[in-house]
C-alpha cells in the first residue's frame, strides 16, 4: 500500500515505523526538516518538507495515487483540511487526528465523517476518559467503557492476597459474582493466555474481566476491600490532556490543577468549573504542599515532559500520595518505569493512536470496540447477521480460533453473560476478544 | 465635541417630543376638555416642533459621531427634551413652579415615577396621558428609538446606543445596531399591546386607564391615573396582570426576543435571569411570612399585597396597591435595600442591575478565596464564561460610585427633608428610578413638599441613575471638553 503521513512528530514516527515493518511504502510530509531527518535516519521512507495542506507539496507526494492518507499534526485545522484535500483527489482512506471535541459535536451540520474523513482519532479525549475511569476504580489496572458505558472491561493484577490466587475460573464460579463477571484474557509475562475452565490464576497475572459497570465495581470492592476511592486529585500540567482530565474529574472529586504558565493557567481556570487552578511549578515542594497532597490524594503528572513527570510522581509519593500516574511519550521509558515500579500507572496517548490506525487498516469492516494497551489483543464488536448459520447456536458449539473468546452479548440493549449455554440470535451484538492475528478468522465466522 | 452633529440629532429627538404633544392635544379635544388645556397643549407642541425645525435648519450637516459625541447627544438630548417636556404642565397650569415641572418631566422620561402632583383624579386626562407617554418614550430610550428609525446614523448609532443603554451586557441580537434597536422596540411594542389588551379584557379597566398603566408598567415607571395608584382598582386580576408585566419588564429584552422567536429556554440558560427570579421569590417569601397574621389575617390577601409590592419595588416600577409604609420596619428596610438592585441588564428598570450585583458577589468570593491561596488563578465567571478583568473593574467602580453618590445625596437631601428616612429613601427612589420611598415620600405621599433646590437635585439624580452614571459623569471631566 502507498501511505502518506502528514506530521512527523511522535505519533507520526511511531505509526511509520509499524507500517514500514509491514512493508508498506510510506511518504512523510512535515514542515520541520529536523523531524524528517530524524525519521529518515531510522525508517525506510520518502520524506517531503513542506506544509501538508499545500497543493504543490501534495502533488509532489502524488497523494492521488495513495491508498491511505493520515494527518497527525498538532493542528486540528491542518489535519482536517489536508484530509479534505486528499478526499477531493479520491484517496480511499482518510484519517485525521482531531483533539478539540467541538469538531465532533453531534450535530447534523459540519459532520466531518460526512465530509469524507473516514476515521477521526481523538486519543487525548480517550486517554482522559481512561484516566478518569482509573481514578474511579483504583484497584483496576486498565478500564474501558463499551457500548455507551453499558459494558466495562477492566484489567486486574493478581496480588499476594487476592481471593483469585491459585484458583481456576471453574472454582471461582461458585461465587455468584464470578458467574456474572467473565475473565476473557490473561497477560502472563508478556504472553497472552486465554483462560479456560482449568487455567490457574498466578500471582502477577493481569486478568481482564468483562461485565456491567456495577458488576465490575462490585468485583473490585470484593477483591480489594481496603482500597478506598480517592477524595482529591492533583494534576500537574494544564495541557490539553490535563485540562480534559480535570474537566471530567471535577464532577466527582476535588480537583487541583498545577500549571506554570500564567496565561495557560488563566485559560484553564476559565474552562473549568469547580477545579482550583494554581499557578505554580509542580516540581517545587512548596507548590505540592500548597496543593495539599495526603493519603487520600491521587497525583497525575501530565506536563508533556517525561523526565519531569517521573520526578514529579516520585516527589508526590514522598509526600504521601496514595496513587501516582504519569504520562510518558518516549516508548523506551515505559518498560523501565514499569519494572522499577516507579509509578502506579503509565498513560501514553501515542501508542493507542498507532494501534487504532493499524486496527482500522486491517479490518475496515469490523467495528473495533477497544484496544487493550497492555495486551496484544483487540475487542471486536460483531453483529449476528440474519440467516447466518450461527443463528440459534449455543456459544459452546461455535468453534472459535484458539486465541479468541466471546466476552459478552448485547441483546435489545441488555447485557447478557456469555456462558456456554447462551444461544445467539440475529441482531445480537457480540463482543469478541481476539489476538491480532485472528481478526480475519473471526470476520469469516460472523459474516 | 462635534456640536453641529450632536445638536442636529437632538433636533430629531425634540421633534419626536413635539409630535407626542400634538397627540395629547388631540386626546384633549376628544375628551372635550376645557379649551384652555387643548390650546396649551397645541402651543407647547408648536413651540417644541418649531424649535426643533429651527435647530435642524441651523445645524444641517452630515452626521458623524465619535464615542465622545455619543455621550453628548444622550446627556444633552435628555436635558433638552426634559426642558420642552415640562411645557405642557406649565402652560396648562397643572404645576406652578418651573423646577417642579422639570422634576415631573424628568421623573417621567427616566421612568422613575416620583410625582409632585396630588389628587390625580382632578387633573385633565390629556395631562395624565402625557405623563404616561413620557415614561413609555423614556423606558426603552427615545434615542434608541431614533437609532431604530433614522436611516442615516450609521456608525453613530452604536455610540448613541452604547451611551443610552450602558448596561454591562452587550450581546447584540443582530450584526447591525439599527436592526437591534428596531427589534428591541418591536419587543417593547408587543409587550405593550399585550398588556393593554389584557388589562382591558381581564382587568375590566377602560381603554384610557389600561393604556396609561401599561405605559407605566412596561417602562417600569410608576405614574398612575389614580391617587391611590393600582390600589384604587382593588381588583385581583389587575394586580396579577400588572405584577406579571412588571416582572417581565425587569428581564433582559434580548431574552424576550429569543422567546418570541420560539426559543424560550434561553431564559433558563441565563444566569442573570435565574438570579433575578430567585431573588424576587426570596424577597416575596420573606415579605409574606412577616406580614401574615400581623398585618393581614387572610393569606391570599397577604400574598397578593406582598408579592405586588416586592415586584413593584425590585423592578423600580413603584406602583403601590397598599400603603407599605405601615409595614414592620424590617420589611421597610428590606424593600428600600432591594431598590438598589433593579432588574436585569438590558431591561427598562433602573438601579444597579442584577448583573452587576451578580458579578460583584462573585468577585467578592474570588477575592476571599485568593486571600487563602495566593497562587490560585480564579476567574469571575458568568454563565460559565470568565468576565473580562476590565469589565469586572468597571462594574466594581460603578458600585462604588453608586454608593458614594447615594451617601452624598442622602447628606444633601437631609437639608430638605424632615427626617432621615425620607432623605435616604428619596435619594434611592430617584437614583434607582423607583418613585416612592418611605416616610414623607412614601407610597401615599408625593414630592411636592420638597423645596425647589431639593427637587432640582433629585432631578439630576434621576438623570444620573437612568443613564447609569458614566454617561453623565464623563461630561464632568475637563478632558471631555478639550479638542
Amino acid at each position: 500500500m502507498r501511505i502518506v503521513i502528514v506530521g512527523a512528530g511522535n505519533a507520526g514516527q511511531k505509526l511509520a515505523s509499524r507500517l514500514c515493518e509491514e512493508k508498506h511504502s510510506v511518504i512523510m510530509i512535515d514542515s520541520n526538516q529536523q523531524n524528517l531527518n530524524e525519521a529518515e535516519k531510522n525508517l525506510d521512507i520518502l520524506s517531503i518538507c513542506g506544509e501538508g495542506t499545500h497543493p504543490k507539496i501534495l502533488q509532489q507526494a502524488e497523494v492521488d495515487k495513495a491508498d491511505l492518507f493520515v494527518s497527525l499534526t498538532d493542528s486540528d485545522q491542518i489535519n482536517i483540511l489536508s484530509c479534505l484535500m486528499a478526499n477531493d483527489v479520491g484517496v480511499k482512506g482518510k484519517v485525521a487526528r482531531v483533539t478539540d471535541p467541538g469538531f465532533l459535536a453531534e450535530t447534523d451540520q459540519y459532520d466531518l465523517y460526512r465530509m469524507g474523513i473516514d476515521l477521526i482519532i481523538n486519543q487525548k479525549q480517550e486517554c482522559a476518559n481512561e484516566v478518569f475511569n482509573m481514578l474511579m476504580m483504583p484497584g483496576a489496572h486498565e478500564v474501558f467503557d463499551l457500548f455507551d458505558g453499558k459494558v466495562m472491561v477492566a484489567g486486574y493484577q493478581i496480588n499476594a492476597v487476592s481471593p483469585l490466587l491459585d484458583r481456576t475460573p471453574a472454582e471461582c464460579n461458585v461465587l455468584d459474582l464470578m458467574q456474572e463477571v467473565r475473565a476473557i484474557a490473561i497477560r502472563r509475562f508478556d504472553e497472552l493466555v486465554i483462560p479456560r475452565g482449568d487455567t490457574v490464576f498466578h500471582k502477577d497475572d493481569l486478568v481482564y474481566l468483562v461485565g456491567t459497570r456495577k458488576q465490575i465495581f462490585d468485583f473490585f470492592t470484593w477483591v480489594s476491600p481496603d482500597i478506598k476511592p480517592f477524595k482529591k486529585l492533583v494534576i500537574a500540567g494544564g495541557g490539553d490532556l490535563g485540562l480534559m482530565v480535570a474537566k471530567e474529574a471535577e464532577q466527582e472529586i476535588d480537583c487541583i490543577l498545577l500549571e506554570k504558565n500564567e496565561d495557560r493557567a488563566s485559560f484553564c481556570s476559565g474552562e473549568l468549573d469547580k477545579s482550583l487552578v494554581l499557578k505554580a511549578d509542580s516540581l517545587t515542594e512548596n507548590a505540592m504542599k500548597e496543593a495539599g497532597i495526603n493519603e487520600n490524594t491521587a497525583f497525575i503528572a501530565l506536563t508533556g515532559d517525561d523526565e519531569n513527570n517521573i520526578m514529579n510522581c516520585l516527589l508526590a509519593q514522598k509526600m504521601g500520595a496514595a496513587f501516582t500516574a504519569t504520562q510518558i511519550e518516549r516508548v523506551d521509558f515505559i518498560p523501565v518505569v514499569e519494572q522499577l515500579y516507579l509509578v502506579n500507572r503509565i498513560v501514553s496517548p501515542y501508542i493507542s493512536t498507532t494501534n487504532t490506525i493499524l486496527h482500522w487498516l486491517r479490518s475496515k469492516r469490523v467495528r473495533a470496540a477497544a484496544l487493550l494497551h497492555n495486551l496484544p489483543g483487540e475487542l471486536l464488536d460483531m453483529i449476528v447477521a440474519p440467516g447466518h448459520n450461527i443463528n440459534g447456536m449455543s456459544i459452546k458449539d461455535i468453534s472459535l480460533p484458539s486465541k479468541s473468546v466471546i466476552a459478552t452479548v448485547l441483546r435489545n440493549n441488555e447485557v447478557l453473560t456469555a456462558n456456554g449455554d447462551l444461544k445467539l440470535f440475529s441482531g445480537d451484538r457480540v463482543l469478541v476478544f481476539t489476538h491480532a492475528t485472528e481478526v480475519n478468522q473471526i470476520k469469516t465466522i460472523f459474516q | 465635541m462635534n456640536s453641529k452633529s450632536v445638536f442636529h440629532l437632538i433636533s430629531y429627538l425634540t421633534f419626536v417630543i413635539g409630535f407626542s404633544m400634538f397627540i395629547c392635544s388631540g386626546l384633549s379635544f376628544a375628551f372635550n376638555e376645557e379649551i384652555k388645556i387643548t390650546i396649551s397643549l397645541i402651543v407647547s407642541g408648536s413651540i417644541t416642533t418649531l424649535s426643533s425645525l429651527f435647530l435642524w435648519l441651523l445645524t444641517r450637516c452630515k452626521i458623524s459621531l465619535t464615542r465622545r459625541d455619543g455621550f453628548g447627544v444622550v446627556t444633552f438630548g435628555w436635558i433638552i427634551i426634559t426642558l420642552f417636556g415640562s411645557l405642557p404642565y406649565l402652560l396648562c397650569g397643572v404645576i406652578d413652579h418651573p423646577i417642579s415641572a422639570l422634576f415631573e418631566t424628568m421623573s417621567g422620561f427616566t421612568t422613575t415615577g416620583a410625582s409632585v402632583l396630588s389628587n390625580l383624579e382632578a387633573q385633565p386626562k390629556s395631562i395624565l396621558f402625557w405623563r404616561a407617554l413620557t415614561q413609555w418614550l423614556g423606558g426603552m430610550g427615545v434615542l434608541v428609538l431614533c437609532v431604530a428609525i433614522l436611516p442615516f446614523l450609521g456608525v453613530g448609532g452604536m455610540q448613541i446606543f452604547r451611551a443610552e443603554m450602558p448596561g454591562p451586557s452587550k450581546d447584540r441580537l443582530t450584526p447591525r445596531i439599527t436592526t437591534t434597536a428596531k427589534l428591541l422596540w418591536g419587543v417593547y411594542l408587543i409587550l405593550t399591546v399585550l398588556q393593554i389588551l389584557m388589562l382591558n379584557f381581564f382587568g375590566n379597566m377602560n381603554w384610557f386607564d389600561s393604556i396609561c398603566h401599561t405605559f407605566s408598567t412596561i417602562a417600569t415607571g410608576g405614574f398612575s391615573t389614580k391617587t391611590d395608584s393600582i390600589g384604587a382598582f382593588n381588583s385581583t386580576s389587575v394586580d396579577i396582570i400588572v405584577m406579571i408585566f412588571m416582572f417581565l419588564s425587569g428581564i433582559n429584552f434580548a431574552l424576550h426576543y429569543h422567546a418570541l422567536r420560539g426559543k424560550p429556554f434561553y431564559y433558563l440558560k441565563d444566569g442573570e435571569f435565574r438570579f433575578y427570579s430567585i431573588l424576587t421569590l426570596i424577597v416575596i417569601t420573606i415579605v409574606c411570612l412577616s406580614l401574615n397574621n400581623i398585618n393581614y389575617s387572610n393569606l391570599s390577601e397577604c400574598i397578593r399585597k406582598g408579592a405586588f409590592t416586592s415586584i413593584a419595588l425590585i423592578t423600580g416600577t413603584g406602583f403601590s396597591s397598599v400603603n407599605y409604609d405601615e409595614w414592620p420596619n424590617a420589611i421597610r428596610l428590606l424593600l428600600v435595600g432591594m431598590m438598589f438592585f433593579g432588574g436585569c441588564a438590558g431591561s427598562t428598570t433602573g438601579g444597579m442591575k442584577i448583573m452587576r450585583i451578580h458579578v460583584i458577589i462573585k468577585k467578592m468570593m474570588r477575592e476571599i478565596k485568593i486571600f487563602l491561596r495566593p497562587t490560585a488563578i480564579i476567574h469571575t465567571k458568568l454563565d460559565g464564561k470568565p468576565v473580562k478583568t476590565n469589565d469586572v473593574a468597571q462594574i466594581s467602580t460603578f458600585f462604588v460610585i453608586f454608593v458614594l453618590i447615594f451617601a452624598f445625596g442622602s447628606f444633601v437631601m437631609s437639608f430638605f427633608t424632615p427626617n432621615l428616612e425620607t432623605a435616604v429613601s428619596s435619594v434611592v427612589a430617584t437614583l434607582a428610578g423607583i418613585g416612592p420611598g418611605i416616610s414623607y415620600v412614601g407610597p401615599m405621599e408625593n414630592y411636592s413638599f420638597i423645596s425647589p433646590y431639593g427637587q432640582a437635585f433629585l432631578t439630576f439624580l434621576m438623570l444620573l441613575g437612568r443613564l447609569e452614571l458614566y454617561t453623565v459623569l464623563v461630561l464632568l471631566l475637563p478632558s471631555f471638553w478639550k479638542k
